[in-house]
């Protein structure tokens, strides 16, 4: 389980240069998102390379992905979380859904670093078991949802 | 890229299908002239979605799809999206996104159209237009499916393209609904642009169409205005129905549904020879 324990002030700068190039292409490319969201047809024919926005956007996410876990471990269920929290307060336009959901998911990490300090007295207990813990129920009550919804 | 006014839409040998499967081939179709409302027609699995998805690009296709002295293949996607506008058959599900924001949205990513209004205000225009406007607030997961498909075409007409392809545009709509949204696409079209439907209805394309075009099995069955078109033979031969075609106190065309037909020799489009229908082709 990754534990925040493990980060420090030099991975700060190299965190932060990696963000600094895939933040403002995601955020170039919100508008084309939120239409992707209209159908993969309808972004089509609007002009949309559906292809080359999907595969872009997935190699930011491996890259931010890459660079978490190398300083941190594996921390689950935030990237889950978080955007599915956005969505609830913003909707779907991502202008808003992008910075949004960083931003609840820096709370949730927050949240959790907590929990982690306070749930057993004096032991730090990794912190990739509060995001579980919280994560789980949430991942479960969005497959149900997603079945009860197509039936 | 400029389109001239009177400029033509015409599908010549045209390929298209799925991965390996070539749901179209070889069609050739009449010119599509701008001002008249045209109705691709046929049972299912004719082919009539593909060939309108193929017209947008949105299939692997080959062939000649020309727009004037336009080639649409050499398009850049910007330019055939501010020339071409599809409305599929249906938006997805469960997406919290407000009517107007997918308007603005779709106005924002397909270059051009823009003539100095705020986007915001274009997209409203669009709803009131289509008498939705009371729905713009709302999010899409909360609509109707005939809401939706109101919203589908204010996507799709909202940058006023030159052409206009819609699959099904009346499908889940009532029939005030319907002859709303009918009466907006062949206004559509008397403005001067080109519009292609396909349509189940074939009484409601009798009546608002200006040409049918009749496909089956991804062949060209026949194409012209309604009357000549709507006939007992053609019902029987391409839908394998027992009809009539009458005239009613209007002098619009009603179509009678008396029975079935069995399965018989059906003229081959291509080639205009007999081609017997053995119960091996229906499975």
């Amino acid at each position: 389980m990754g534990s925040l324990a493990r980060a420090n002030a030099h991975s700060v700068p190299v965190v932060l240069a990696v963000l600094v190039v895939c933040v403002p292409f995601s955020l170039a490319a919100s508008w084309r998102f939120t239409v992707l969201r209209l159908g993969e047809e309808r972004a089509r024919s609007l002009g949309i390379d559906v292809e080359r926005l999907r595969t872009a956007a997935l190699l930011r996410i491996g890259l931010l992905s890459a660079i978490s876990v190398a300083f941190v471990g594996v921390i689950g269920f935030v990237g889950l979380v978080g955007p599915h929290i956005a969505r609830m307060l913003v909707g779907e336009d991502h202008r808003f859904l992008l910075p949004a959901s960083m931003a609840v998911g820096a709370l949730v990490m927050l949240t959790a670093s907590i929990a982690a300090k306070m749930i057993i007295p004096g032991v730090l207990v990794p912190i990739g078991v509060v995001t579980a813990l919280v994560g789980l129920p949430v991942f479960f009550a969005l497959v149900l949802r997603r079945q009860g919804g197509r039936r | 890229m400029t389109v001239s006014q009177d400029a033509a839409l015409t599908v010549r040998g045209l390929h298209a299908g799925y991965g390996g499967r070539t749901v179209i081939e070889r069609l050739s179709l009449p010119a599509m002239v701008p001002g008249r409302l045209v109705a691709l027609v046929g049972p299912n699995a004719a082919g009539k979605s593909t060939l309108l998805r193929a017209m947008a690009h949105l299939v692997r296709m080959r062939g000649e799809i020309r727009l004037g002295g336009i080639d649409l293949a050499r398009l850049k996607p910007a330019e055939r999206a501010a020339t071409i506008g599809f409305m599929p058959q249906s938006l997805p599900d469960d997406v919290s996104l407000s009517v107007l924001e997918s308007v603005i949205a779709a106005i924002t990513v397909t270059a051009g159209g823009g003539d100095g209004t705020p986007v915001a205000e274009r997209a409203l225009d669009v709803l009131e237009d289509l008498g939705v406007a009371d729905l713009a607030s709302r999010t899409l997961n909360l609509l109707s499916g005939g809401q939706k498909q109101v919203v589908s075409l204010a996507q799709a007409i909202a940058c006023a393209p030159p052409v206009l392809l819609l699959d099904e545009p009346t499908s889940a709509l009532d029939p005030a609904r319907q002859f709303q949204i009918m009466c907006i696409v062949k206004g559509y079209a008397v403005a001067g642009r080109i519009v292609v439907a396909v349509m189940h209805d074939l009484a409601l394309a009798a009546q608002w169409a200006d040409e049918i075009v009749v496909l089956t099995r991804g062949r060209l069955h026949g194409a012209g205005p309604p009357a000549d078109i709507l006939t007992p033979g053609m019902l029987a031969e391409v839908y394998g129905i027992a009809a009539r075609v009458e005239r009613c106190s209007e002098g619009r065309l009603q179509i009678l549904v008396d029975g079935v037909v069995p399965p018989r020799p059906i003229r081959a489009a291509a080639g205009g020879q007999i081609e017997p229908v053995t119960r091996r082709e229906f499975r």
